[in-house]
């Protein structure tokens, strides 16, 4: 292979590829405003659906059932659901537009001050209209009843501490003697964790998931690389030149896994984006946290993985007749890539059996998924074992796939002889 | 299915060798066979004493082939194309201007290809074949689809290139007024056979015919009647 001849073709490959403008836009720009735009249009619906609140009050005689009810009314208010208080639990029931109610029922005063009963608030949940925004109203209520519940027990313990003459005690201890700290957290090694150590898990899912992204474009590039040249009349005179098939081939493959690095980084970026806009609608921050040495990591895995991708498909897309067999090889293809892809996003690879892992290594997915998965468990080892399998594995698959086809087959794939 | 049937021709250095053939003949398989693209099932072939499918290297550096409908790529500058070839044939700035001379596109050659005409793309084309001097130029149907001035442009070049450098041409076409004007020997090819061969005066005489036209239709007439 003559790298001079190589560069001369990439260059040329790489030089149309940024004068397309419309493929630009879809590759680079389009992921990262079209995620932007979704993940601000989620968080504009999310925050335009209401949630119907309904307080009924059964132990209407009792000042504190009146106290517990217009509490509930006004913090349930004020965390921004519509709450409206009804004298008739039957009516509300058959009321499709209450999403949530919470019944403070008859005897709950009786309840509440007596020193052999709990007093029960009951939240009437409608099935098959839950969403997250109705179980975030139930915890609201849970959260309501739970400092109302203090505030009782702070009282009853006051009470029976006095007429037992009790000096020091703590109401906390007597409630809840036994707790479970807030949690720490810890690094890999023991080290105290930082931000990015208890992030770093959700980013490495996001960047596995990213991959599914890039695996079409990449194809479709390669595919529109070989049939595409074939059928804008303009490959004949290169394999008729000292170009080489090798070169030829090897360039397309090269060129193709540039522009999905290129898209990698992109959808990267707009699905970084989107989960910021959806964290911070919902009260969390992960801007911040990305790791360089990861998003680098990504990166290589990225370009290497599309170069396998591209170079299992190359032997199928040189020999078919047209763009549409093509498409279905290559998609068939970056449809099992895409499985398991998703399947990085909620499996941890790194923790599988090892019987069942040394299976799954056959495929050159699994390694893309190990590498950044091992790169959570600061596994530098299992990292660099991946990369460097990925990396012989798609130049062995470049170099077998242009070797075993020749001029004649790439040319005449689609033509018949005149 | 068999495109050439025993096909026997030789060719002489300096000579410009028409092949003339209706669709479908093997002209096109011919010249792939010779520019070293198609493995011939059978047979011998021979372009400056070496195989071109099995020499495929040695003979890049004499073979110059131009495809049937070969294309330019829309997003290079007529100038950008030149460059590039120069470059896989190792050429330098000499033959980027011989390149932009025989285009004869001058300033054009800085603009996008997909702004070009029919008739600019295939004198780049031409351009990009010929500007490294090939010992042999293998040119199929080389105006096909052209309007006449584009079409007289290109063989203009092609017999000017011809004169000045010596080069053997092999040219197949479908028009018998070009290959007249152009070539030293033209070979009658239908089906896949060679069915006669000589110099166009010859083998107008030979045929009692008033030019090449009559000619093929004379050669090749029992044989259309049975295929036909």
């Amino acid at each position: 292979m003559n790298a001079t001849k190589l560069g001369v073709f990439l260059w040329k490959e790489l030089k149309e590829f940024t004068r397309d403008r419309k493929a630009l836009l879809v590759t680079l720009l389009l992921p990262p405003l079209a995620l932007s735009a979704i993940g601000l249009v989620t968080v504009l619906l999310l925050t335009q659906r209401q949630v119907f609140v309904s307080i009924v009050n059964m132990d209407e005689q009792s000042e504190i059932a009146i106290s517990v009810t217009s509490r509930l009314l006004s913090e349930l208010s004020r965390a921004g659901y519509s709450v409206s208080e009804a004298g008739d639990l039957e009516t509300v029931l058959r009321d499709p537009s209450i999403d949530l109610i919470v019944v403070v029922p008859s005897g709950f005063t009786s309840n509440v001050t007596s020193l052999d009963r709990v007093a029960f608030i009951e939240v009437i949940k409608r099935a098959g209209v839950s969403s997250e925004q109705v179980d975030a109203a139930e915890s609201t209520v849970r959260s309501i009843v739970s400092a109302i519940s203090t505030e009782f027990s702070v009282r009853k313990i006051s009470t029976l501490a006095e007429r037992a003459g009790i000096g020091t005690y703590s109401v906390e201890a007597v409630r809840n003697p036994v707790q479970v700290k807030v949690p720490v957290y810890i690094g890999v090694h023991g080290e105290p964790a930082r931000i990015e150590d208890i992030w770093r898990p959700f980013i490495a899912k996001l960047l596995i998931l990213s991959f599914s992204f890039v695996v079409t474009p990449a194809s479709s590039y390669v595919i529109d690389g070989i049939i595409g040249e074939r059928e804008r009349k303009t490959m004949e005179m290169l394999l008729a030149s000292p170009l080489g098939l090798t070169e030829f081939l090897t360039v397309k493959v090269l060129a193709a896994s540039i522009v999905g690095l290129v898209a990698a980084i992109s959808d990267l970026m707009g699905l970084y984006v989107y989960v910021a806009v959806l964290m911070a609608a919902i009260g969390g921050f992960i801007l911040g946290v990305l790791e360089p040495g990861l998003i680098l990591l990504h990166a290589v895995i990225s370009f290497l993985t599309i170069l396998a991708i591209t170079s299992i498909s190359l032997p199928f897309i040189s020999r078919t007749k047209g763009i549409k067999s093509a498409s279905s090889v290559a998609s068939l293809i970056s449809t099992m890539g895409l499985a398991f892809f998703i399947a990085g996003w909620i499996i941890d690879f790194y923790k599988l059996p090892s019987t069942l892992l040394k299976i799954l290594l056959f495929v050159p997915y699994t390694h893309s998924i190990l590498a950044i998965q091992a790169y959570v468990y600061r596994d530098h080892l299992v990292v660099a074992g991946c990369t460097l399998v990925l990396l012989v594995l798609s130049t062995t698959l470049v170099f077998i796939s242009t070797r075993t086809l020749d001029r004649e087959k790439v040319l005449l794939a689609q033509t018949y002889y005149t | 299915m068999r495109a050439l049937r025993g096909v026997t021709m030789r060719v002489s250095e300096g000579e410009i060798y028409g092949l003339v053939g209706p669709n479908g003949s093997g002209k096109t398989t011919l010249l792939r066979i010779l520019a070293g693209l198609v493995k011939p099932s059978s047979g011998v072939v021979r372009v400056c004493g070496y195989d071109p499918y099995r020499n495929f290297e040695e003979t890049r550096r004499y073979i110059g082939y131009l495809p049937e409908d070969a294309n330019t790529y829309d997003l290079l500058t007529g100038y950008e194309h030149l460059e590039l070839y120069a470059k896989i044939y190792g050429l330098g700035e000499d033959a980027i201007r011989y390149g932009a001379e025989l285009s004869q596109l001058s300033e054009r050659l800085r603009d996008l290809a997909s702004t070009y005409s029919r008739g600019m793309k295939r004198r780049l084309l031409l351009a990009l074949v010929l500007m490294r001097k090939p010992r042999v130029a293998l040119l199929d149907e080389p105006t096909s689809g052209l309007d006449v001035h584009a079409s007289v442009n290109v063989r203009n070049t092609i017999k000017k290139y011809a004169l000045e450098t010596g080069a053997t041409i092999i040219v197949s076409s479908h028009n018998m007024l070009e290959i007249e004007f152009l070539c030293t020997r033209v070979g009658l090819i239908y089906s896949g056979v060679i069915v006669d061969e000589g110099s166009p005066r010859e083998l107008i005489e030979k045929y009692s015919a008033s030019n090449l036209e009559e000619v093929f239709v004379k050669a090749v007439g029992e044989l259309s009647r049975e295929r036909y």
